[in-house]
């Protein structure tokens, strides 16, 4: 009895180690979640920003070597995340994609700011004005302070 | 859900990192050197995207009273009426006495610039009125390949980072003494991997340190030739990294492409004829006119790369007309009289 009980207990985690996980379909619905669709505008510089709006994105070299100079939210409804950003390069096209972490804080939000340079080693200052669209983030009315990156959204 | 928390811990983990790295960068100036006194390299161009010097983003050199060198990839997409330059800005938050800016007449990007490789990384900046408050500095002649020679030490300046991992660039306009690395060295594979092509310069330290950054493109690389007098010799471009083990800076040489500008400078410089504090300068039957309100005392005339080719003193009249026998293109004239020490002039002889 107590051979056979150690024996499907071996079976079950042998089956267990073998067996692939089953996050792909919370991986999509977190991804939704998560993942931000964004529009880019022109700042006095061609749009050098293509933003991805593939939801399974993710950069291979996650860079902070970029300036936020300011990040409001506009629009009657507030779904609108303007972010001016120095960064880098001149010779590539840069990603920003925004992400939204599952929320630690009740009153404060915290999202960041991704930045791939395609591998840029161009070396002048390339300025642009990123315009997400943050209506999927249904902002809680208890959400007192949004942080982008280390900067105070306003 | 556990493979989005992977991807969250990575996030995490890259900002550590990063941070990690930062911490010990912090204690490493890329650009090792020290701030520039002012009035040092007067020439040196700052290309912002207001008249804001903190939107500050590419360096350039001013190499005729109506050009500036600088480099293809500053240029790339821009507008004419969306970039200022200024001149005398050693501070950006507090531009010394001489403080100015200057509008751009129209620029020309090198017709084979390559994005992917970064070859012929040079653009050419022809201002609406030119500049006659500092004097231009000259391009290394392509005979003058000593100046470029392996080891031989060059400057270069701008307001780029400081710090690898810095987020803005400098306040200060800062130099540095990066030598000649030679080609065949920056093309080994544990560097750049034959991506240094003929129309570069390779210059800095393998062992790193001393490096421009990003903020300092279009800037000068620059040497001083047996005379002490600065010679423009690259045009600050790429580089892995700032100031990294194996990868100096690279640098647009500029020796290459002096036919190419000027060709530019010749045919689109319509000045043959210029008129400012009180002097007017023209040409005309091959003789140089020059009227004064002051008495004139001398005259340099210099080509394009600033060799002087005339001089003409003793005049001490306001009009003098003195014969001038050179090949077409684009001269400028220096002229010393008793109320101005010295002004620069531009012609074209056609």
């Amino acid at each position: 009895m107590r051979g056979s009980f150690l024996i499907i207990t071996l079976l079950f985690l042998s089956f267990s180690a073998f067996t692939k996980p089953k996050e792909s379909t919370s991986i999509k619905e977190e991804n939704k979640k998560c993942w931000v669709e964004d529009s880019v505008k022109k700042l006095r510089y061609m749009p050098k920003v293509l933003l991805n709006k593939n939801k399974d994105w993710k950069p291979e070299n996650t860079e902070i070597g970029f300036q936020i100079s300011s990040a409001t939210l506009s629009g009657k409804k507030k779904n609108s995340l303007e972010t001016k950003v120095k960064y880098g390069g001149g010779c590539r096209v840069h990603s920003f994609q925004l992400i939204k972490p599952i929320q630690a804080s009740k009153d404060t939000l915290q999202l960041y700011l991704v930045h791939e340079s395609d591998n840029d080693m161009c070396r002048a200052f390339v300025m642009n004005e990123i315009k997400f669209n943050v209506s999927k983030l249904k902002l809680k009315k208890n959400t007192k302070v949004i942080m982008l990156n280390n900067f105070q959204v306003k | 859900m556990i493979l989005h928390l992977h991807r969250m811990k990575n996030l995490f983990l890259s900002i550590f990192f990063v941070g990690s790295f930062y911490v010990n960068y912090a204690q490493l100036q890329i650009i090792s050197g020290s701030a520039v006194a002012p009035p040092n390299y007067e020439w040196m161009a700052g290309l912002s995207y207001s008249y804001d010097p903190y939107d500050q983003f590419c360096g350039g050199a001013l190499i005729a009273p109506d050009w500036i060198a600088t480099a293809a990839h500053c240029m790339e997409g821009e507008t004419v009426s969306g970039i200022k330059i200024f001149f005398n800005a050693y501070y950006l938050s507090q531009p010394v006495t001489g403080y100015f800016t200057a509008d751009i007449d129209t620029f020309y990007i090198h017709e084979n610039f390559n994005n992917t490789t970064y070859d012929n990384d040079i653009a050419l900046i022809h201002l609406r009125i030119p500049v006659t408050a500092v004097p231009p500095i000259r391009i290394a002649r392509t005979a003058e390949t000593e100046l470029v020679d392996s080891g031989k030490v060059q400057k270069v300046i701008g307001w780029g980072k400081l710090k690898k991992f810095a987020q803005g660039g400098s306040d200060t306009l800062m130099e540095a003494e990066v030598p000649i690395v030679a080609q065949s060295i920056c093309n080994t594979p544990n560097s750049y991997d034959g991506e240094i092509t003929n129309n570069m310069l390779c210059a800095g330290f393998m062992a790193g340190g001393s490096d421009a950054c990003q903020g300092d493109s279009g800037g000068p690389l620059f040497s001083v030739d047996s005379n002490g007098n600065e010679v423009l010799t690259g045009i600050v471009s790429w580089g892995n990294g700032c100031g990294d083990k194996n990868f100096p800076g690279i640098y647009t040489k500029i020796q290459n492409y002096l036919p190419w500008i000027e060709d530019f400078t010749g045919k689109l410089s319509k000045i043959n004829s210029i008129e400012a504090n009180n002097t007017k300068v023209y040409f005309s039957n091959n003789v140089l006119n020059v009227s004064s309100k002051s008495l004139l005392q001398k005259i340099e005339i210099a080509d394009a790369t600033g060799r002087i080719v005339e001089q003409f003193q003793s005049f001490d009249s306001n009009n003098i007309q003195v014969p001038f026998h050179h090949a077409n293109g684009m001269y400028f004239a220096k002229i010393f009289s008793n109320y101005l020490s010295q002004t620069t002039k531009v012609f074209v002889h056609q």
